[in-house]
């Protein structure tokens, strides 16, 4: 794609994107700034999301960065705060932490368990806890909780990470009907295998191309910006009837 | 919403809209002639589709109606070929037309059985076939069946109309890893209850409507225009992660 679609609806909106300083994240932090939207993301690692921002902030982009710990609430809820205080009430709403560490069934203690479960699942209910008064206050809004097609397809060696990740999909379900009567519309979007520099390093080898390649319909990789393209579509007025659902991004594998 | 998206992958393309003349159709021919793409489409509702495309002519847009009736495959293939000379090989297909009439499962008889599969499946099958030869030329394209909500709902009273429209589906699946290879990707839509003006005339009633409202998740109507924008997207290369899927589009009923 030479360039992309622009989105007058999501011209000066807030957003927060949770782990924006790598992955997925990045590129959607960097899609929302290019539409001219006002973007806040949360991330741990602090060194890239500094990189991030100031590079943005070079483009005369909006971005502000938080540094903090998704799996403890009161910072979380601080971060947020402080984004609001900074950019605006929030509109718009980008889950998108999460953290796909194998474990395997025996080694697997109730420690990590909880562990899991709040990496991958926990602050995307408390972000939304945190940005619903304003969207409520503004007349409505957009969350896009990422999932994971893992859960989809059935993978092996994650399975609480799989688990938090369905969970996803069912707080939207659990949390659509009561959203709706405020027009805040919440999706879903669960990627298939995306082509970070995280699984380049780790994952991708020839022969997990090859099986890619045979898995997926469209017979090539899939990146960031590809997810990126969708969260767009998804937050801006575009999608206005698509509320409930969960939109499977992955090259046709599923 | 006051304005548009504006996707840049889909000006200058050429697209086959089926059942363009009215309802949601015309919605879909109008946002792409909007987006500077050249649209073809096929109707049977001579009228109604003369005045459209006389209209976006006016506004300079490139649209040409071929007057065909889709149950007659032949036909179709001429007004596919006369479409393809005039605004050049098609690489966006919209598989629209359909008809939604009402009939009780003790009235049914064969032939009128496979009239309700030829008017609402069958000339999916063979537009497809038609375009897949432009589209494998160019190096790839999108195919949009529009199916319909009913057969996730249940919707009672029209049982084979039900029938083809998941069979719509029953294509994209059947055809998505055929496809994919040449980089043509196929979903299809699901609409929810869209208030054409058919829809208004023959089903509406308050106490019809203000079921829809509790069911909803979002208390709005659903126009033809919410159709069009999701189709647009779908057939951008905005969603060149996606094929292979149905996305519903109902304001979160189901």
């Amino acid at each position: 794609m030479k360039y992309g679609a622009i989105y007058p609806s999501l011209k000066g909106r807030t957003v927060l994107v949770t782990g924006g300083g790598s992955g997925i994240g990045e590129s959607i932090v960097e899609h929302f700034a290019a539409q001219g939207s006002k973007v806040g993301f949360i991330d741990l690692k602090e060194k890239e999301s500094k990189a991030l921002a100031a590079r943005l902030r070079r483009k005369r982009q909006k971005v502000h960065a938080e540094i903090a710990d998704l799996t403890d609430i009161a910072a979380l809820k601080q971060a947020i705060a402080s984004i609001r205080k900074a950019l605006g009430p929030i509109t718009i709403l980008v889950n998108n932490a999460a953290h796909d560490e194998r474990h395997s069934i025996e080694d697997l203690t109730p420690e990590y368990f909880d562990d899991r479960i709040a990496v991958n699942l926990k602050h995307q209910f408390f972000c939304i806890q945190a940005v619903l008064p304003d969207m409520k206050k503004a007349g409505g809004g957009s969350i896009i909780n990422m999932t994971s097609a893992t859960w989809l397809l059935g993978f092996s060696g994650l399975p609480v990470y799989a688990a938090a990740k369905a969970a996803v999909y069912g707080m939207t379900r659990g949390l659509s009907r009561d959203l709706g009567q405020y027009n805040i519309r919440l999706n879903t979007v669960a990627p298939g295998w995306i082509m970070t520099e995280r699984q380049q390093s780790l994952w991708l080898t020839p022969d997990a191309e090859k099986q890619l390649m045979k898995d997926q319909t469209v017979k090539r990789k899939l990146y960031p910006d590809d997810m990126s393209r969708l969260a767009l579509f998804l937050a801006s007025d575009e999608s206005g009837a698509v509320a409930n659902q969960n939109i499977v991004a992955d090259g046709g594998w599923l | 919403m006051k304005y548009g998206a504006i996707y840049p992958s889909l000006k200058g393309r050429t697209v086959l809209v089926t059942g363009g003349g009215s309802g949601i159709g015309a919605a879909i021919v109008e946002h792409f002639a909007g987006q500077g793409a050249k649209v073809g489409f096929i109707d049977i509702k001579e009228k109604e589709s003369k005045a459209l495309a006389a209209r976006l002519v006016r506004k300079r847009r490139k649209v040409l109606f071929e007057h065909a009736d889709l149950t007659d495959i032949g036909a179709v293939r001429k007004a596919i070929a006369n479409i393809r000379k005039a605004l050049g090989p098609i690489t966006i297909l919209v598989n629209n037309a359909a008809h939604d009439e009402r009939h009780k499962l003790e009235d049914v008889t064969p032939e009128y059985f496979d009239d309700r599969i030829a008017v609402n499946l069958k000339h999916q099958f063979f537009c497809i076939q038609a375009v897949v030869p432009d589209m494998k030329k160019a190096g790839g394209g999108s195919i949009v069946n529009i199916t319909s909500g009913s057969w996730i709902m249940a919707s009672p009273g029209m049982p084979v109309y039900v029938a083809a429209k998941s069979a719509t589906y029953g294509l994209v699946r059947g055809l998505a890893r055929d496809l994919g290879p040449f980089n043509i990707r196929i979903n299809s839509v699901a609409p929810g209850w869209v208030l054409t003006e058919r829809q208004l005339t023959h089903w509406w009633s308050p106490e019809a409507e203000e079921g829809l409202m509790q069911r909803q998740c979002l208390k709005r109507r659903l126009s033809v225009d919410d159709m069009a924008r999701v189709v647009l997207f779908y057939a951008s290369d905005e969603a060149g992660a996606i094929t292979n899927q149905n996305v519903i589009a109902d304001n979160g009923e189901a």
